[in-house]
Order: structure tokens, then sequence, then C-alpha cells
């Protein structure tokens, strides 16, 4: 059974969230407060995945996204979800820093609710996926200017969908796409941001991280 | 009218002189071995006497120098009448053969002031006067003056001559005058010495025309020198004699400004910015290095420089400032009241641009604290939002989104395990009652919605009744407000953060036994006094009292806070209420936008 870790300072909305993964056949082994007691757990149970809040004591800013940096630089094989309250894509960038983009998740809080979901989505990163809210990445998409990147609206929409962390045919699913446009744009986009040679898996990573750190519209 | 007709009369005077002087000046060139340069040079000294006693008289026709320089002209010119063939104008010459020399004494002991304050100044001058009038009479009766040249006319009161009261006479007069010029040096050096900077700067040149003048008299009488040389130090002493005039008249018109100084002081005073740079100016124009601009504080005179200032024995003239200024004077000279309308002219254009620039400086500090204020409201509200943003997120947003999870979960549980259903369900009903309350609080913290439902009155009502069961068994809150009709939403607001404000402070901070809360509004002036009996000491500079003092300066009212440590704090705000006019203004403003 996949083994989790829930870090929330809200105490009542941590524990309907660890009943719902329960729900789910997902093990709760431990929930934390504060990111002291995050580490802890995490450090005691090494679990398979730790959903962690952005917004957590001592400070009450962004505690628990530091943690989950940090902790995913120290524990290679501990996949993270993080919960944000906003729309905030700055997060979603420091958490696919270097472009490792293996094991990481970064939903908004109201996902939570939707029970049968958001335990697929923990799935998802236990099993090395990447998974970002649509929200955050319609977000991402609606803040940066396309002529920076010199991307096409269509070359943006394929972009969007691949940041959400879909494969290729699920994104031809979603456009309606045929699998060979998909694959076209994937390679335009690759070009227009100057991504080196990798492992496309990577290089998907890369792309998204990429257009993040393109200047914002103004 | 006085002074119009003095004036004619003076002016009449002078052209009298100024015949006198023509009538002379020719006599003395129609006179057998006449020295035209000297002529020349004796000519001018009367001339410049009268043209300095006129220029004077006009700067200041009350004072006594203008006359006294006419008169010295007048008798210089006379004394030259004796050289007429006519013998009647003889006679008046023989009158007044030393003409000018007591009026000359007199001047220069009352210059610049026209008054001798000195006794022995006084009896210099009446020596003078009267060895003037004694020479002048004995050299008529006396003195046969064909007996030193043919040509001179015969004197009319000749009674004999006699060669050794002539004599006398001619030698006692000139030890006396010698004597009396001496002793007038010496008095005037002794003033010099004990006058300030301005009195000297007016005295150096006379004085060191007088000392130019007895040095060559001296010389002159007291060595035998050979005649050529004699001669030239004759024509020295007649030039330094003609500079004396010139001394007199700088000194009186350094002394006595004139409309003119006074419009270039207007012109020049906008362009002092500092209180220093003004008494700068002052002292540039009046020509009295010793005036000081100076503020009277309870330690005394301060400075320019904020320094204490001892005014010594010069004058000190108030400034007209208004009750609310602190009051300011000038410090001077006590010469400069001989000049007395000058003095207050100058004095109004100073204490007119202090005025202004006192004006100027509070506006600045209004300005920086009316932006002050502005800069603490938009902290204030920011930090209210940021408050409310954090109990919002932190609290309500976090009970609804555990709640739904826990409808979903509940709803996945409810096929196989009721009794789980229900244990989560009645969970989540238990937390949204809770997160209600909260959400309650943080609505009420916003705007204490009572006051527009019900009014100010049922609102600090309520917030009695509320503080009453928060605060100790024996603490006592007594409300004093009658029925206010209804009050502006800005007002009443105001009113019930600053009783709100001071309620908490005296149950808080304070440990008051008994609040009392006034509120009346007394026609357009709302006023509200909270008082209660705990340790007073409050701090004004709390956050909260700053809080509501910005609120109150916000609606143009006042907030008092008497809160001496030790016996309990009076805070008091009263504001004003717009008039129906207005109000009716804003609603329609409201009702349109």
């Amino acid at each position: 059974m996949l083994r989790v870790v829930v870090a929330d300072d809200h105490a009542f909305f941590r524990e309907m969230l660890a009943r719902s993964l329960r729900e789910e056949g997902i093990d709760v082994v431990a929930e934390a407060g504060d990111v002291p007691s995050l580490n802890d757990a995490v450090a005691r149970h090494e679990p398979d995945v730790a959903v962690i809040d952005v917004r957590m004591p001592p400070n009450g800013t962004t505690d628990g996204l530091e943690a989950a940096v940090e902790l995913r630089a120290r524990r290679p094989h501990l996949a993270t979800l993080v919960l944000s309250a906003h729309k905030e894509t700055a997060h979603l960038a420091a958490l696919l820093d270097r472009g490792r983009a293996r094991s990481v998740g970064y939903l908004l809080k109201d996902r939570v609710s939707k029970v049968a979901e958001f335990a697929a989505a923990v799935r998802d990163v236990a099993a090395g996926r990447y998974v970002v809210d649509r929200d955050v990445v319609s977000a991402m998409v609606a803040n940066r200017s396309s002529r920076i990147t010199h991307l096409t609206p269509r070359e943006v929409e394929v972009l969007a969908v691949m940041a959400e962390g879909l494969s290729n045919a699920a994104i031809g699913k979603r456009l309606q796409l045929e699998q060979r446009g998909v694959e076209a744009h994937i390679r335009n986009i690759f070009v227009k941001l100057d991504l080196p040679e990798a492992p496309d898996y990577n290089r998907r990573v890369q792309a998204v991280l990429r257009y993040l750190q393109s200047p914002p519209r103004r | 009218m006085t002074s119009r007709v003095g004036s004619l009369w003076v002016v009449l005077l002078a052209a009298a002189v100024a015949a006198l002087g023509v009538v002379t000046t020719g006599i003395a060139a129609g006179a057998p071995n006449a020295d035209p340069v000297r002529l020349t040079l004796h000519a001018a000294s009367g001339a410049l006497y009268l043209a300095a006693g006129l220029i004077t008289h006009s700067r200041r026709p009350t004072s006594a120098i203008g006359l006294l320089m006419i008169a010295v002209s007048a008798g210089f010119f006379a004394e030259d009448l004796q050289l007429s063939p006519v013998p009647w104008i003889h006679t008046i010459g023989e009158l007044t053969i030393a003409g000018s020399s007591g009026f000359l004494v007199h001047l220069a002991l009352a210059f610049p002031t026209g008054r001798i304050s000195s006794t022995v100044g006084r009896v210099l001058m009446w020596v003078a006067y009267t060895t003037m009038v004694v020479r002048g009479v004995l050299n008529a009766l006396f003195t046969d003056w064909q007996r030193h040249a043919a040509e001179n006319a015969a004197g009319l009161l000749l009674i004999v001559h006699s060669d050794t009261i002539s004599t006398i006479s001619k030698n006692g007069a000139h030890a006396v005058t010698v004597l009396v010029a001496g002793a007038m040096l010496l008095v005037l050096l002794h003033r010099w010495r004990h006058a300030r900077p301005l009195l000297r700067s007016l005295l150096m040149p006379v004085i060191i025309l007088m000392l130019a003048v007895a040095f060559v008299s001296v010389l002159g009488t007291t060595l035998n020198v050979d005649m050529a040389l004699h001669d030239s130090l004759l024509r020295v002493y007649d030039v330094v004699f003609l500079l004396l005039p010139i001394g007199f008249l700088t000194g009186m018109v350094r002394l006595h400004l004139g409309r003119s100084a006074v419009m270039r002081l207007l012109q020049q005073v906008p362009e002092a910015e500092t209180p220093k740079q003004l008494q700068n100016l002052l002292i540039r124009t009046m020509h009295d290095p010793s005036l000081q601009i100076a503020v009277r504080t309870g330690d005394g005179l301060v400075d320019v420089n904020d320094l204490p200032l001892d005014p010594d024995s010069r004058s000190i003239t108030p400034l007209k400032t208004p009750a609310d200024f602190d009051p300011a004077v000038l410090v001077h000279d006590p010469l400069l009241h001989v000049n007395q309308e000058v003095l207050d002219a100058v004095a109004t254009a100073a204490d007119l641009h202090l005025r202004n620039q006192e004006m100027a400086t509070r506006l600045a500090r209004q300005l920086k604290e009316v932006e002050s204020s502005r800069t603490r409201i938009v902290e204030a509200a920011d930090a209210e939002r940021k408050h409310i943003e954090k109990n919002l997120h932190d609290g309500a947003q976090q009970y609804f989104l555990g709640a739904i999870t826990g409808i979903r979960v509940a709803q996945r549980r409810l096929p196989v395990d009721p009794q789980a259903a229900n244990d989560v369900l009645d969970e989540v009903a238990a937390k949204l009652t809770e997160a209600h309350e909260k959400v309650r609080e943080l609505a009420k913290g916003l705007h204490p919605a009572i006051i527009t439902n019900a009014g100010l009155v049922a609102a600090l009502e309520a917030l009695v009744a509320e503080q009453r069961l928060a605060a100790d068994q024996d603490t006592l809150l007594v409300l004093n407000a009658p029925q206010l009709d209804r009050l502006d939403e800005h007002i009443a607001v105001t009113a019930y953060y600053v009783t709100a404000e001071a309620v908490t402070n005296a149950l808080k901070h304070a440990a008051a036994k008994t609040i009392t809360i006034d509120a009346a509004r007394e026609r357009d002036l709302l006023t509200v006094r909270i008082i209660d009996d705990g340790r007073g000491g409050a701090d004004p500079a709390r956050k909260g009292m700053i809080g509501i003092a910005d609120r109150v300066a916000a609606i143009g009212g006042t907030l008092r806070v008497h809160s001496p440590v030790g016996s309990g704090t009076v805070i008091e705000a009263i504001l004003p209420i717009p008039s129906d006019r207005e109000e009716n203004i804003s609603h329609a403003q409201s009702r349109s936008g």
C-alpha cells in the first residue's frame, strides 16, 4: 500500500484530507502541523509521498514550499505533492528547479475535495510522473507573452497541456490532434525555446520551466 | 502744518545765508591782497555747511543738527563782513569775528542726536558761545581796524582803541578756543570709547577730521614756523575744515535713513530665507552691527542661533506678533530711536516677514503631518486587509475545504458504513458552526453593522454590554448617551472606534474600576468623552491611539488625551457634523453615483 505523510497546519482540513486518502486505500502514516514535524515524520516513516501545504508555520508564508524543495533535494526517492491556495506560478518554478521533474506535483487545494481525482494524483507522483494543476498552467500561459518566446497560439496550447504532465497521446486527445501533429508541435517548441538534446521527458519539463522563466506579460 | 511752516522758515533762512555768502565772497574778493584759492575754499566751506544743513534738516526736521550746520555756515560767512569798506557792514563783521566757533563746538558735541547729554559738553558749549560773543563785542569796542590797514572801514561801535584789550581779547579768545577744542576732542574720544558700533561708525570721520584740524592748528600756532610753511598749513587747515561738513552729513545720512533705504529693505526682505539672513539685511540697512532678532522665551531672550542673548544696554523693540506666535523682538542700538518712524517701519517689515516664514513653517509641518497620517491610514488599512485575508484563508477557507472533503468522504461511506458516514457529517457540522462564528466575528471587526442598522447609541449600548461581560465583575461601565439624531455614518463610526479603543485601553492597560462614556451633540459638534479611574499615563504613541487620532483628524475633529500618571484618563473626541446642506450634497452624490 502507498504510504503518505500529510502536512497542513489546519487540523480539520488535514484530518479530512487524510480520511479521504484512506477512503481511497492510501495509507496515511503520519500527519504534521508544521515544518519540523513534517521533517520528523518523513525521517521516521520514510513515506512514498509527502503532501505539503505551501503556507505553514512557523512563518506562515512559504515554509511548506521551501520544506518540499529541500526534501526533494535531500530524498530523491520521495515524491512530493504541494498544495497551494493560490494560482502562484513562481512556486511551480521553484519546484521544477534544475529541470528535475520526476515525482512532483503542484495542485490547488480545492482539488482535495474531488477525492478520487486527488488520490489518483497522489498515485501519479508516487509513480514518478509530474502533475500540475490545470488552473495554474492557465495562469502561467496567461501571464507570459508568447511573442517573446515566438510560440504560435497552437504551440502555447500544446505547451500548456504538456505542462500539466500529460503524455503525447493524452495531449492529442485533449486538443483533438493527430499523434504526428502533436509531435511536430513539441519539436517546434523545443527548437524555439532553444532546448538542448536530452531525454524526451526531461526536455518537456525543461520547456515548461523555460516558459515559466520567460518575462511576464506587461 | 507746523513742520511745513518750519521748513519754509528754514528755506528762507538758508536763502538768506546763501545771499550772505555771495555778498561776503564778493567783499572778500574786492579786498586787496585777496588770495583766490583761500577765497574759493572759504566759499566752498560755507556752501558745504549750508547744503549739509539743508539736507540734514530735510531728513530730520526735528533735530537741531541741520539748523546748527546752517548757523555754522552763516557765522562762517559773517566773519568776512569786516573786510567790507561800508562802515555798518564792517561793524557787523567786527561783532561776528569769531562767528562760527560757538556753533561749530555746539554741532560737534550735539552730533548726531542734536542733544548734548553730558554736563561737561554743555559747559564747553556755553564757554564757546560766550567766548564768541565777548570776543566780538570787545573787538567792536576796542579795536580800530583802520590802524591795521588804512583801507579798512571805521567801526561804528569803536569807543577807544586799546592795544592791551585787543591783544588780551584776541589771545584770550584764542587760548580759550584751543582749550575748548582740546576738551571737546577729549569728550568726543571719550564718547567714542564707550560707544556701540553704530555710534562709533558715525563719530569716526568727524573725530578724524577734528583731530586733523587740531593737529594743524597746534602746529601753526605753537611752533614758530616760517611764513611759507604757515601759509601751506593754513591751506591744509582750510581743506580739512572743508571736509568736516561732509563728515557730519555722512553720519546724519547713515543714521537717518531715507525713504529709499526703507523701500530697498522692503524689496530685499522677501529674499531673506532665514531669520539670520533677515537679521543681516537689517544690520546692513540700519548700519547697526549690534542689531539682533530675538525671541522672548521663558528663560529670557534667544537669538537666531537659539543661543541665550544678553541685550546689555541695547534697546528692545517688540514686534507686533499675534498671540499664538513666539514673541519676537529687535535688539538694537538705542540711537536708532532718534529715527523712530523708520525703526517702526523696519520692525513692521521684519515682523511681516517673520510671520510669513512662521506660517510657511507651520503649513509645511501640517502638510507633513497630513502626509504621514495619510500614510498611516493607508498602512493601517493594508494591515487590516492582510489580517482579514489571513483570517479568511486560515479560517473560513480551510473549514470549507475540510467540510466539502468530509462530505465527499461521508457520501462514499454511506452505502457501506452509515454510522461512520454519520460520524464524519457530525464532525463537519460542528466545524461549520465554528467557522460560522469566526466569520461573524471577522465581519463585526470590519464594520460595526449595528451603527448602520440602529445608530450610534445602540452600538455604544451593545459595546458596553459586551465589555461588561468581558470585564471583571467589579468594573462599572456607565453610558450617558441621549438619543442622538441620525448622524453621518463616518462620524458615528469614528465615535464608536474612539469609544471602543478607550474602553479597551481602560480595561486592558489601566485596570480601571469605573468607566464613564458620555456622548452628546451640541449644534454641529458631537462630543464623545470616556473617563476612567485607572492608573493613567496612557501613551498617545500607542498604535491604537494613533489610529483613532488619525481617524478623528481625517474627519476634521480633535482628539484630546488627558492621562496623568496615577489619576485616571480622559479621552475626548470632538467631531464636527457636516451641515445639512453638505449632507444633502453628499446624499445627492451618492444617489447619482
